[in-house]
């Protein structure tokens, strides 16, 4: 007897399943218990299902109660339960009842089929067995040219070419019709045979069992078409559970196109990102650690999913003060800080806002006056006011021109972009941002444009990466924040994007022409009609499809009138929630989803909710970003001190406390220059323009280069660096940034020719450089070392130079 | 005097033969020996009101003894000219009330030779000069309406005028930039108001391309800025400009865009922001090579800046009448003829029908962008029946203009598709096209070479000397041979055309100066003709001057198209040089050194460069072998292939002067001359090979001695003996030479392979015959075959290295098999290479050399 058929085990009703779990027999009060799935459907006769159950504490915590529920069947005649499996005995529909500590929840069990044996299918049954088994990762047969003779597609994006491989190759040694067991395939996996994998199951298994009855039904392929996989829920959808070796039973469900869905538990790859608070086991049992949020992922064909996972200490005394003015950012991220048992530190004061709101929202530090002004506004809403100001000056518009250039990559690039074509497309984007351009007409502006790249500034996108692969990949990566490049080659593992997804989305861009136009640094970009993008398994033509959505008619039109429609959709879940998380960064030092443009299933935002809350504010705003970046600013979570308290310290994802982060390359600079009184001088910019203001991407300079500027080769957010470095602290050390600035600004020869006292000339360039005045100490230190110097200018410039070089300098905090 | 040569092959050169002109004793020398073409870089003023005598500068180099101030069409006249120094050239220019407005062609002749090509342009209005510091608004330079200014962007410069204006009233401003033909100058205008809110900005356009037109009226008076700059904040001293500020009309297009050489036309003219107007004008009777005319419309007495463009033909002309967006409704027009339509909207298509004769050839051509239409013209040329299948099409063959050659598939009529690329339409997207029957043609043009110079453009010929220009024959549906006709060519010189023949891309002229030629310029004219009896007039020359270059890869920005050829006699060169006629021909895969001899006038000792300017088909030369000072005589090799048509040519060698020592220390400048000093034209005979060869593969192991056999293919007759030879031979394998008489048919080369020699295929080993015919050797290279050179065998070596160590080695898979071959090999052929008897033993000193010791594995074994 196979080992899948012992799992049909008949006759035994309703049994309380009591093994194990007497942890916590101190039961404290639950609030309910829930049950996952919602319903039991068994529609053939190897189905199955396997259900856990969730008790709720009045607290928010979870536990899994799954093993200690008494379970019982309002007909017991149509279905049994073993080994946590309800399995098929006779068609019928009952109810199933679940009582856990005076909780009781009912779910529906139909069942249908109950004697219908289908025979295995290569894809629904075989298929998984390879991904549960680790056989087709990158590591063993998955690789690109196999392992040890044998080639699986990696993640079995091939089907086809994989049963061909196994069928077709060594016939009669990598499977034996006559003998199902003795072929390799069933040998190597179980450890019968010398393996370099070693044995990845067992002869006993329902894996080997899957494969053993494919083999000797006569290893057929799919007769007709297979339902395909529409999705895959993994329970339950998420919990807050105990530390320090809590377990957690999880259960997957896949759904198909024809309806049916199938418990695929044993089937699933899962996976935790964050192993340190929980784990999860090969055959999903989850087992938390260390306080922390995780999130555990499952895999099965193509789908991967996931769930989060809140992990907390199990004696944890814990009450949320509710705070006083919150906006609805705040109650959003609150929401989650209490779920974490995190108290938000306080709210910075006023001489920190200044500078932290002045930095990030023009890209300067106040002057003397602007803090003089502000500090004595003694007006409840002079923040607000204050936010208002700036963001109608020209220097918030070059900074988000900036941004976007980034985004774009506005730079010249040989013999594609002249200079002049990027300076021109530099200036139509100011035009956009500085007119407040709804950002969904300006993308869509962008991803329609044809005509002269001088003409039409905007085409020069299209020039500066004429690839269509790389087109479509930078166009997911810019728009959709998504990182799509995986799927070119194979099934994306850690995604849901496919190389049907990949290759649909790509054939939105293979019509774009291009000529000559008659200048010979000016191209055209049009739509010429003809070309398609080929499917590189099966060489046919791919018809253009949105990401996760249906394929449009595209006849008879430019193909990217419908994609930039449909990208700026306010339907679109990716979009404005993607456009949000990239201004939520700017501010707040780290996005939702971290980095701002590699939104995956594996690597969920860490407040869904405000995420959510924020993309849907852009999109009912108008798509005006200035209103969302007003809501941001004027949030408590935006200006909170970046001191933190016991409960937060550790938080660098939650937004309990203001992050410490280094002031961007061009805004240093600028920065530098504006406390020193100095001049920058970029090419193709008059003397003293802003490094903000550089319009093309190819220019170099040294200051910048160190400093992590983008040189905006790549799409990627990642290009612009924001780490510190030492080659960086070497440079304002001993380079000629700030010491030869601090000489020619002549600052301190300037207030000494107006013969102000050393404390005023210190007190000054501590509130230049730091926006606010230094303490006693810091006064009389300093003051110490200025009045012992033998040269005064130069033990002042000294300490000019000390300030800028200080972390509270370079730092926005 | 010594001898030198390329080759092993010494010349007996005849020292007593003619030459045609003076002796180099009668040279009279400059105090330089060498001459270089003169260069201008800039011309300040660019230009200048009509009617004014201004003093212009001109810097470039080479300009010390600057004689003549060279304007082609000789409307401006030159009071004076001086060279300040060797970059510096001023001159004052006397330009007649009357002149014609816009670009006038300028050269500097020096006494050693002519420059490159510039323009100077003539305008109507007053020209003042920029003051500097002028970058900002608030320091803008004031000026008047109708001025010209002249001006330069220097590197991230911007340049500011403001003029005062009254409520309502217009101002247009215009840029000369690029169109000055100096530096690749992209400029941008703008017009801004006393608050700095830009009122109107331009950047490129379709009558003017790069520079900037732009016309607004403003609403209330005050003062107005004019800002410049370059477009993307470039600029350096180059980029010179002249802004003309005005009332004047800026209209981009006339309706009609043409007319007959000489009629009145009303024109409406079009794109001028405030609004069309009609004037009448009367055409020019003729237009340039390239028939379009450039017409400066009036209004309100003002005229325009910005000329636009306007076709001038005699073609019959239809216009458009729409409805004709679909086939049937095509509009009728009949060819030979012209039809002048317009794309009024966004998507507009318009179709044109023309009647023709099936089998014929058409050449459909449109103008559009070239009259300063914006449109961007695409042509198809459909079957005038039910499918309207597409016969041919075309886009962007002249610019963004269209040109198709249509042969008509059916009797009757075919149709032609015109639309714009990218769909727009408006009131100024008008266009032409124009059919006419191709005829038999051939226009004459020196080809440009290096991409950023005019090099070899013009002549200069030295008195009492000789030079040579190379044009191409581009032949349309005529493909025999053709002869020139030179006209207009400079008093003292004669230009004589060597034959272009059929089957060759072109030919080269001689133009030989009298030592009592007048130094001067003058502008010939040539027409071609067929070179048999009915005298055809086939075309002339279309000489195309690229002006203006730019990124990316120095792009050609600015051309110009002229029908004359400036030739200009300059003072004698330091050399002549002199052409032995060949007595043996040039055979096929044949190799002749051309017998060279350079005369050196006294006080130059220079180098020689030596170049085969004019190579006939199938023949080639080394691009350029310079001639030491010491030297005088020289073999030149050239080359035949195999399939050279075997005919007479005349070809002819130049020769240019280097720096000599004493020049080296006056600088690098010094050193460049890039005359052409020609020698007297001789026949070369290319002829079938004498005799033929086929050399077998061969191999042997390092250390061996061996043979290579090689075969006579085609039979010689020639009396005597030839020597043949092994060439390409790799380093440490020696062959020895082997006589050949004209019965043998077989030979072998004795080999010994040293014990270091490469091991591996050697594929390019050729066996050179030498023939002898008229007591010089005519040359034959004879196809390469191969040579393989194996690592000795473990114990059948006969290496002297240290065969020892490998035979210990382990034996690879092909060592084993090749030593399996060998052992069977040396069973079957014990015996010597007993072919060898039917080489007749006398005189072959080679062969009785060759060691009856030869390794089994003879040459032919590894031929088999």
């Amino acid at each position: 007897m196979h080992g899948w058929r012992q799992l049909f085990l008949q006759g035994i009703p309703v049994i309380a399943w009591l093994a194990g779990f007497t942890a916590y027999a101190e039961e404290q009060a639950f609030e309910r218990i829930e049950v996952f799935p919602s319903q039991i459907q068994l529609d053939f006769m190897r189905d199955q299902q396997s259900i856990v159950v969730i008790a709720h504490r009045p607290d928010g915590r979870t536990l899994d109660v799954t093993e200690t529920s008494t379970m019982s069947l309002t007909n017991p005649a149509i279905a049994t339960f073993h080994n946590g499996m309800f399995t098929p005995i006779a068609d019928g529909s009952c109810m199933l009842t679940i009582t856990y500590a005076g909780h009781c929840a009912d779910i529906p069990v139909t069942i249908s089929g109950a004697t219908l044996e289908p025979p295995i299918s290569f894809r629904t049954d075989v298929m998984p067995v390879f991904a549960r088994g680790g056989c087709n990762t990158g590591s063993c047969h998955g690789a690109a040219r196999g392992k040890d003779g044998f080639r699986l597609s990696l993640f079995g994006f091939d089907p086809a070419g994989d049963y061909q491989r196994i069928t077709r190759e060594f016939p009669g040694r990598r499977i034996d019709l006559g003998d199902p067991i003795g072929g390799l395939l069933v040998q190597k996996a179980v450890g019968g045979v010398p393996h370099t994998g070693g044995k990845r199951f067992a002869l006993e298994s329902a894996l080997a069992a899957t494969l053993v009855r494919w083999i000797s039904e006569g290893a057929p392929d799919d007769s007709a078409v297979v339902p395909q996989l529409v999705g895959l829920d993994l329970y339950p959808p998420e919990a807050i559970l105990d530390d320090s070796g809590t377990r957690q039973r999880l259960v997957a469900v896949a759904r198909f196109a024809d309806g049916t869905d199938r418990d695929v538990t044993d089937l699933c790859w899962y996976g935790s990102n964050n192993d340190s608070s929980a784990k999860v086991s090969p055959n999903g049992i989850v087992t938390t650690n260390n306080r922390g949020e995780a999130f555990i992922m499952a895999r099965y064909q193509t789908i991967t999913v996931g769930m989060p996972l809140v992990i907390i200490p199990k004696d944890l005394s814990f009450s949320f003060s509710e705070a006083i003015g919150n906006t609805w950012i705040d109650d959003l991220v609150d929401t989650k800080l209490k779920k974490l048992r995190i108290h938000p530190s306080s709210v910075c004061d006023d001489e920190t806002f200044l500078r932290r709101a002045t930095i990030d929202l023009v890209g300067m530090v106040p002057t003397l006056e602007q803090r003089d002004q502000f500090l004595a506004d003694a007006s409840e809403n002079k923040r607000s006011v204050l936010i208002d100001e700036l963001m109608t000056s020209k220097e918030f518009v070059e900074i988000w021109v900036m941004k976007w250039a980034e985004i774009l990559q506005i730079r010249s690039s040989n013999n594609q972009v002249s200079p002049k074509g990027a300076i021109l497309y530099h200036q139509w984007l100011d035009r956009r941002i500085a007119a407040n351009e709804p950002l969904d007409t300006m993308v869509r502006e962008l991803l329609v444009a044809s005509g002269g790249t001088f003409e039409n500034p905007p085409t020069n996108y299209f020039q500066l990466e004429r690839n269509t692969l790389k087109l479509s990949e930078n166009v997911a990566q810019a728009f959709l924040g998504m990182r799509i490049q995986c799927a070119q080659c194979h099934n994306h593992p850690f995604d849901r994007w496919t190389m049907d997804d990949y290759y649909g989305f790509a054939a939105f861009f293979p019509q774009i022409g291009r000529k000559r136009a008659a200048d010979p640094r000016e191209s055209i970009v049009f739509d010429s009609g003809s070309g398609e993008v080929k499917h590189p398994i099966g060489n046919a033509n791919v018809a253009p499809k949105f990401l996760g959505a249906e394929t449009p008619k595209v006849s008879d039109r430019d193909r990217r009138e419908s994609l930039a429609k449909w990208i700026t959709s306010p339907d679109n879940p990716f979009f404005s929630k993607h456009i949000a998380n990239l201004t939520w960064t700017h501010f707040l030092g780290r996005g939702i989803v971290h980095e701002p443009d590699d939104a995956r299933v594996s690597n969920p935002p860490s407040n869904d909710l405000l995420l959510e809350g924020l993309g849907k504010r852009l999109s009912d705003s108008g798509w005006d970003f200035r209103t969302l970046v007003r809501d941001i600013c004027n949030s408590k979570t935006y200006q909170r001190s970046s001191v933190s308290n016991e409960s937060n310290h550790l938080d660098t994802t939650h937004f309990s406390h203001a992050l410490i982060r280094r002031v961007r390359a061009e805004v240093l600079l600028d920065v530098v220059s504006s406390v020193t009184q100095t001049k920058n001088k970029f090419p193709g910019l008059p003397l003293g323009a802003h490094a903000v203001q550089v319009a093309d991407g190819k220019t170099t300079n040294y200051f910048l280069t160190t400093f992590g500027r983008a040189t905006r080769d790549d799409v990627c957010s990642c290009a612009v660096s924001m780490e510190p470095s030492l080659s960086q602290a070497l440079h304002l050390l001993n380079g000629d940034a700030v010491h030869d600035r601090i000489t020619q600004g002549k600052l301190i020869e300037q207030r000494m020719q107006e013969e102000q006292n050393n404390p005023d000339i210190i007190k000054e360039l501590f509130i230049r450089c730091f926006c606010r005045s230094p303490d006693e100490n810091e006064l009389t230190d300093t003051l110490a070392i200025v009045e012992s110097a033998p040269d005064r200018r130069q033990a002042l410039e000294d300490v000019f130079w000390a300030l800028i070089n200080s972390p509270e300098f370079i730092f926005n905090h | 005097m010594r001898k030198w040569t390329l080759n092993n092959h010494s010349s007996a050169f005849n020292q007593k033969s003619g030459f045609l002109f003076l002796s180099l004793s009668l040279l009279l020398l400059s105090s330089s020996p060498l001459r270089a073409d003169p260069t201008i870089d800039r011309i300040i003023p660019p230009g200048a009101k009509q009617g004014s005598d201004v003093e212009i500068e001109l810097t470039g180099k080479f300009l010390e003894s600057a004689e003549e101030l060279v304007f082609e069409e000789g409307l401006i006249q030159v009071q004076h000219i001086d060279s300040v120094d060797g970059s510096r050239v001023k001159a004052r220019i006397s330009i007649p009330p009357d002149c014609r407005l816009g670009a006038h062609r300028l050269r500097v002749r020096t006494a050693r030779g002519l420059s490159e090509l510039r323009t100077f342009r003539v305008g109507a209005t007053q020209q003042v000069s920029e003051i500097e510091p002028n970058n900002e608004p608030s320091k803008a330079q004031n000026i008047e309406l109708e001025q010209t200014i002249s001006g330069v962007i220097t590197g991230e410069d911007v340049d500011c005028f403001v003029v005062h204006l009254l409520a309502s009233s217009r101002i247009a401003a215009v840029v000369d930039g690029i169109r000055l033909d100096q530096e690749m100058f992209d400029s941008h205008l703008e017009i801004i108001d006393s608050r700095g809110f830009v009122l109107g900005a331009n950047d490129d356009n379709s009558l003017l391309g790069q520079d900037p037109m732009l016309s607004i009226v403003v609403k209330e008076e005050g003062d107005y800025t004019i800002r410049l700059r370059e477009s993307a904040y470039g600029g350096n001293n180059g980029c010179v400009y002249l802004l003309h500020v005005g009332t004047f009309p800026i209209p981009i297009v006339a309706w009609p865009p043409c007319g007959m050489p000489g009629e009145e036309v009303k024109f409406e003219w079009l794109g001028d922001p405030a609004g069309s107007f009609q004037t009448r004008v009367i055409l020019p009777e003729s237009a340039g090579v390239e028939g379009i005319a450039e017409i400066r419309p009036e209004r309100d007495g003002k005229r325009s800046t910005a000329p636009v463009p306007v076709r001038i033909s005699s073609l019959a002309t239809v216009v458009e009448s729409e409805p004709n967006d679909v086939p049937d409704q095509a509009s009728h027009s009949s060819i030979p003829g012209a039809f002048i339509g317009r794309m009024d909207s966004k998507n507009d298509v318009d179709w044109l029908r023309f009647s023709a004769s099936k089998g014929t050839t058409w050449r459909v051509t449109a103008y559009g962008r070239r009259l300063g239409s914006p449109i961007d013209l695409v042509l198809n040329a459909h079957r005038d029946d039910k499918k309207r299948e597409k016969i041919t099409g075309s886009d962007d063959t002249d610019g963004p203009d269209s040109d198709m050659r249509v042969l008509v598939p059916d009797e009757g009529s075919f149709l032609v598709r015109i639309n714009d690329h990218q769909r727009r339409g408006g009131p100024e997207f008008i266009y032409r096209i124009e059919a006419q029957q191709v005829v038999p043609h051939v226009d004459l043009a020196i080809p440009e070479g290096r991409s950023n110079t005019q090099e070899r453009l013009v002549v200069t010929v030295p008195q009492g000397n000789r030079t040579v220009a190379v044009f191409n024959a581009n032949r349309t549906e005529y493909s025999d041979d053709v002869r020139l006709e030179w006209s207009d060519v400079p008093q003292g010189v004669l230009a004589t055309s060597l034959p272009f023949l059929a089957g060759s891309p072109g030919g080269a002229v001689l133009f030989e100066a009298s030592a009592d030629a007048p130094l001067g310029t003058g502008m010939a004219r040539v027409v071609v003709r067929s070179a048999h009896e009915t005298n055809e007039l086939l075309g002339g020359l279309r000489q195309s001057t690229s002006l203006v270059y730019g990124n990316p890869n120095q792009t050609q920005y600015r051309a110009t198209i002229s029908d004359r050829l400036p030739v200009a006699v300059v003072s004698p060169s330091p050399i002549t040089v002199h052409l032995k006629a060949p007595i043996i021909p040039l055979v096929r895969r044949g190799r002749f050194d051309l017998q060279v001899r350079i005369e050196r006038a006294e006080g130059f000792k220079g180098a020689v460069k030596l170049e085969f300017p004019w190579k006939p088909t199938g023949v080639s030369a080394l691009a350029g072998v310079e001639i030491p000072e010491d030297i005088s005589e020289i073999g030149y090799t050239i080359n035949a292939t195999a399939d050279a048509p075997v005919r007479d040519w005349q070809i002819v060698v130049a020769a240019t002067p280097k720096g000599a020592p004493a020049d080296k220390k006056k600088g690098k400048a010094l050193q460049q001359s890039d005359l052409w000093v020609a020698s007297q034209p001789v026949t070369l005979r290319v002829a079938e090979t004498l005799i033929e060869l086929t050399l077998e593969k061969s191999s042997a192991e390092v250390g061996q001695e061996t043979t290579i056999l090689c075969k006579v293919s085609k039979p010689g007759s020639f009396e005597g003996n030839a020597k043949c030879k092994l060439m390409g031979l790799p380093v440490h394998v020696d062959s020895q030479e082997v006589a050949l008489s004209a019965d043998v048919k077989e030979l072998i080369f004795p080999v010994v392979i040293g014990a270091d020699a490469a091991v591996g295929k050697h594929d390019n080993i050729f066996c050179q015959v030498l023939v002898p015919l008229n007591g010089e050797w005519v040359i034959h290279s004879m196809p390469a075959s191969q040579l393989r050179i194996d690592r000795p065998l473990s114990g059948q070596s006969q290496a002297t290295t240290s065969s020892d160590d490998k035979g210990s080695q382990k034996l690879s898979r092909r060592e084993k098999l090749r030593a399996a071959q060998a052992q069977s090999l040396s069973k079957a052929t014990t015996k010597t290479p007993e072919d060898s008897t039917a080489v007749p033993e006398d005189d072959t000193g080679g062969l009785k050399n060759n060691p009856n010791t030869a390794p089994p594995v003879s040459t032919k074994d590894s031929a088999k």
